[in-house]
């Protein structure tokens, strides 16, 4: 089947404004979004700059924005959205090249909720242990690959850039309600900030965006439960 | 590279978008209602205004205020109200489910509630159409 894309192309050392490149490609209608991306690079236009590393949807650097909605190329088929593709950068980003983006302030943001177990206690001769139930409240959060479909699909965070963003909520609620983590106040007051999770508006483009069906929202209600409870 | 060293570089492109609100081709029914909601706030507020300076003519006398009122007889005044009464029920209801979802409360019934939103917006605007005309 031919396949056109259209992509939004911008070379920051030689472009002024973005433009848009279009490709007609012969492809499987069983094949990806991204075997299609290589076609293009690989015997159309080597300059065409994309980011991907493992390619079956687990490592998150390929997200962009296809036909309109967030997603990862790696994990969306062509013949689910049909023979006209089009694929810009991720939105609220900085651009660095065609559909690569910046995502250092995603990490910087993904760094201060603290991502990682705290607690100093004598963990004993074995491991901590956690029942299933206590496991099963942060289930969904620890799918995330931080690939950042969420974020960049979020309003709050295309009018604040300097707004936590749901990606990194929801790394927070990872940690904020495991039963074995102890730094649940300092995470709190971390999320709980001008900048945090009172930003989210309830718009719900995060839980559409996310490919891996996290209920990001359910997960900031939470954290903004856990703050009012936490304050009183 | 660590935090402390890295400077947010002031980016080439895209600039701040206003039309990114409006720019997802796709949007669910939270989308639609985070803008519809926007929109009729910002209504709202102008209405706001407007209301006063209506109101404000009754300290010119009552006939200052019956003069202006006269002017609210007029078929494209009362299809404006009509808009009136639709941004009005729409901004009260969904602000009611803005405040549940914040507090955690039905956020996996966000689409149902929006659509019963809109069903009663839609309702609440026939029948006051049916008033009025």
């Amino acid at each position: 089947m031919k396949v056109t894309l259209k992509i939004l192309r911008f070379n920051p050392e030689t472009d002024q404004k973005p433009w848009w490149g279009e490709y007609e490609v012969d492809m499987d209608p069983d094949d990806r979004v991204l075997d299609a991306i290589h076609k293009v690079k690989w015997y159309q236009d080597g300059t065409l700059t994309v980011r991907r590393s493992c390619a079956h949807g687990i490592c998150g650097s390929d997200a962009m924005v296809i036909n309109g909605r967030n997603g990862l190329a790696c994990r969306t088929i062509i013949k689910d959205i049909g023979s006209r593709i089009t694929l810009e950068p991720l939105r609220g980003f900085r651009v660095i090249k065609d559909l690569v983006v910046d995502m250092e302030p995603f990490m910087e943001k993904y760094r201060s909720v603290m991502p990682y177990l705290i607690n100093d206690e004598d963990p004993g001769p074995r491991e901590r242990l956690q029942s299933p139930a206590e496991r099963a409240i942060f289930d969904e959060s620890t799918k995330c690959i931080l690939c950042g479909c969420c974020t960049a699909s979020c309003p709050s965070f295309w009018a604040n850039p300097d707004y936590l963003g749901p990606a990194a909520a929801v790394q927070a609620h990872r940690f904020i309600f495991d039963s074995r983590d102890r730094a649940t106040e300092e995470r709190l007051a971390a999320v709980g900030g001008k900048d945090g999770v009172w930003r989210c508006r309830t718009i719900f483009n995060c839980v559409e965006a996310c490919p891996r069906e996290i209920n990001i929202t359910k997960a900031i209600g939470e954290i903004k439960k856990a703050l009012l409870y936490n304050d009183g | 590279m660590l935090a402390e060293e890295y400077k947010r570089p002031e980016p080439l492109w895209p600039k701040k978008r206003l039309g990114e609100w409006f720019s997802i081709a796709k949007k669910g029914a939270g989308g639609w209602a985070f803008l519809l909601h926007r929109l009729t706030g910002i209504l709202l507020v102008l209405y706001l205004f407007l209301h006063f300076y209506v109101l404000s003519t009754l300290s010119r006398g009552a006939n200052a205020y019956d003069n202006l009122t006269v002017l609210m007889e007029s078929p494209f005044l009362l299809l404006l109200e009509l808009g009136l009464v639709a941004v009005i029920v729409y901004h009260g209801l969904n602000g009611i489910r803005l405040m549940l979802l914040t507090l955690n409360v039905g956020v996996k019934q966000q689409k149902e509630m929006f659509w019963v939103v809109m069903a009663i917006t839609i309702l609440t605007t026939i029948i006051a159409a049916l008033f009025m005309f």
